[in-house]
């Protein structure tokens, strides 16, 4: 019990000053968290933009995929380009003869991503609210905020795998295009039947992305969708989840000496 | 409780077909402030890793305070200050040092440790604001900060200027003085002979010498006899006990095993002598001797 305590008061501190550490970098924030509020804001004035997609009103639609977009962006900058950067600082390295086990210092990042996630979800729910007059029951809301909380899991490995492989130089441009293209391709910032209509093999390919995953799964929360469509979207997810990190810890134990990867 | 903080028994390190480290045995007891000198590649930072738990040995057995080091929970014992200092830019020393002291059980109250590590000016400035020498300074407080057993220190005194450098050199003394065991890596001579008790010379791989400072020094034995003449330098050439005799700087200077024969030599040939001198040899000289043979 004390042993537990005692983890539990290091995950505490270190996820305080992940935060602070967040926090401290403001404008990197800004555009994490603004940017779904951005588009969101751009698309939902739009006066050209149709009432319905994909059979829901637009402006319910986009809370699923911009949120996506939104803790998306989060988990590969927050997190991974983050730790690109502090792996090439020599963070990690500094901190290997310390008495604390490295599961303690990724969890607490991932909490410290979630919180920002939180806030971006947020802020993205008051926006659709205030701004767009949406009003959804309260399940639908609080099922949608811990279908995009906990399905930035998956692409905070992801973002982990990008800021294993690549060094803080060229971290954030490859970060910058895996973003857009996946949230491009997958439906998140065009709906599936418009990419269908341009190119129909490419909107075939959006089940390979976990974005559209996660999306599918939020949405789950405002149409009826089937038992078996939310198994395979959650089991999809878990094996993303696997994968990615089995594959960061490979590469991690392989970095850890270095201070330059 | 075991008497010895340090133990190496047998150890190999081989990177690919590289052997770094090759069959090394010590023991450093509890107390004592260790150097471990040696050129580059001469397989100091692989020891001081092992020593560390972040390389395992390809064969033998290292102990920290008799427990393996490579256990995160055995590294309670250990503080370190590596040679690179990757610190986040944006948290200040305070801050730093509350989460440094969140991974202890038993760490040194907050304000001893601004204290021992002299950062009272400095802790609410951002660690990217700093001078070189206070992140050391920072560094060092870490490392310290667990009030641990035993103290790594790789390089401490790198890029410091002299008053940084000596003011970094009175913490660690003060920091040992608590009877810690304090493990320095240097390049800097003065600095393995101003500060330690014992060095441990490594060439190659191996373990070359591991003695006292004096007994290193006098290992290589010679001393220096230096002075102003009017006398040519082949006057002294015949004399007995004379090794190496050379003119620099308008200065004759006379190497010797026997500095008190060859002087009695010297006073006897009746020569106009001034600005006498006799002199160790350093222990830059030793080390090159050392590591060449």
């Amino acid at each position: 019990m004390v042993t537990n305590n005692y983890t539990l008061n290091r995950i505490k501190t270190q996820t305080k000053f992940e935060l602070i550490k967040l926090f401290r970098m403001p404008v990197y924030i800004i555009t994490l968290v603004g940017l779904p509020l951005f588009f969101y804001m751009a698309t939902g004035t739009n006066q050209r933009m149709p009432e319905l997609t994909e059979g829901l009103p637009t402006v319910k639609y986009l809370i699923c995929t911009l949120g996506t977009f939104g803790v998306f962006g989060i988990a590969l900058f927050g997190f991974g380009v983050n730790y690109s950067i502090e792996r090439s600082q020599g963070w990690y390295h500094t901190l290997q003869p310390a008495p604390i086990p490295l599961s303690v210092i990724f969890f607490s990042k991932v909490i410290a991503c979630m919180v920002l996630s939180s806030i971006a979800i947020l802020l993205l729910f008051a926006e659709a609210h205030f701004v767009f007059n949406v009003s959804l029951a309260w399940q639908q809301w609080l099922g949608i905020y811990f279908t995009l909380l906990l399905g930035s899991l998956p692409f905070a490995c992801i973002g982990l795998l990008i800021g294993s492989l690549f060094g803080s130089n060229s971290v954030s441009l490859v970060t910058i295009m895996i973003y857009l293209a996946i949230a491009s391709i997958s439906g998140l910032l065009a709906t599936l039947s418009m990419i269908r209509s341009g190119n129909p093999k490419l909107a075939e390919m959006a089940v390979i992305y976990p974005t559209y995953h996660v999306y599918q799964l939020a949405l789950a929360n405002l149409q009826s969708s089937s038992f078996s469509d939310v198994l395979k979207h959650i089991g999809v997810l878990l094996a993303y989840t696997f994968v990615f990190s089995s594959l960061v810890l490979m590469l991690f134990k392989k970095n850890m000496s270095k201070t330059h990867g | 409780m075991s008497k010895i903080a340090i133990s190496l028994q047998n150890v190999t390190k081989q990177f690919d077909k590289k052997i770094a480290v090759n069959n090394i045995s010590l023991e450093i007891p509890k107390g004592q402030i260790v150097t471990v000198l040696g050129p580059n590649g001469a397989g100091k930072s692989t020891t001081i890793s092992m020593m560390l738990g972040i390389l395992k040995p390809t064969n033998g057995t290292v102990l920290l305070n008799g427990k393996n080091p490579q256990n995160y929970q055995n590294r309670q014992y250990l503080g370190a200050m590596l040679q690179h200092i990757g610190l986040p830019d944006t948290l200040k020393p305070l801050e730093l040092l509350e989460l440094w002291r969140s991974y202890y059980s038993n760490p040194f109250p907050q304000q001893q440790i601004v204290e021992m590590a002299g950062l009272s000016e400095i802790v609410n400035t951002r660690f990217g604001e700093l001078s070189g020498g206070q992140k050391r300074r920072v560094a060092f407080a870490l490392a310290i900060c667990g009030n641990p057993e035993v103290l790594f220190l790789d390089e401490p005194s790198a890029g410091l200027d002299i008053q940084s450098r000596n003011l970094l050199w009175t913490e660690i003394i003060n920091f040992a003085s608590l009877k810690k065991t304090v493990v320095l890596c240097t390049h800097y001579l003065d600095e393995a002979d101003s500060l330690s008790n014992r060095i441990i010379l490594m060439n190659k791989g191996e373990i070359m010498a591991d003695d006292t400072p004096q007994n290193i020094k006098a290992k290589v034995g010679k001393k220096t006899i230096r002075f102003k003449t009017q006398s040519p330098i082949y006057t002294f050439e015949e004399t007995p006990g004379i090794e190496n005799v050379y003119e620099e700087l308008g200065y004759t200077n006379i190497e010797t095993n026997s500095p008190e024969f060859v002087l009695r030599s010297l006073f006897n040939l009746d020569l106009t002598i001034t600005d006498l001198e006799v002199n160790s040899v350093n222990l830059e000289d030793a080390f090159l001797t050392l590591t060449k043979s």
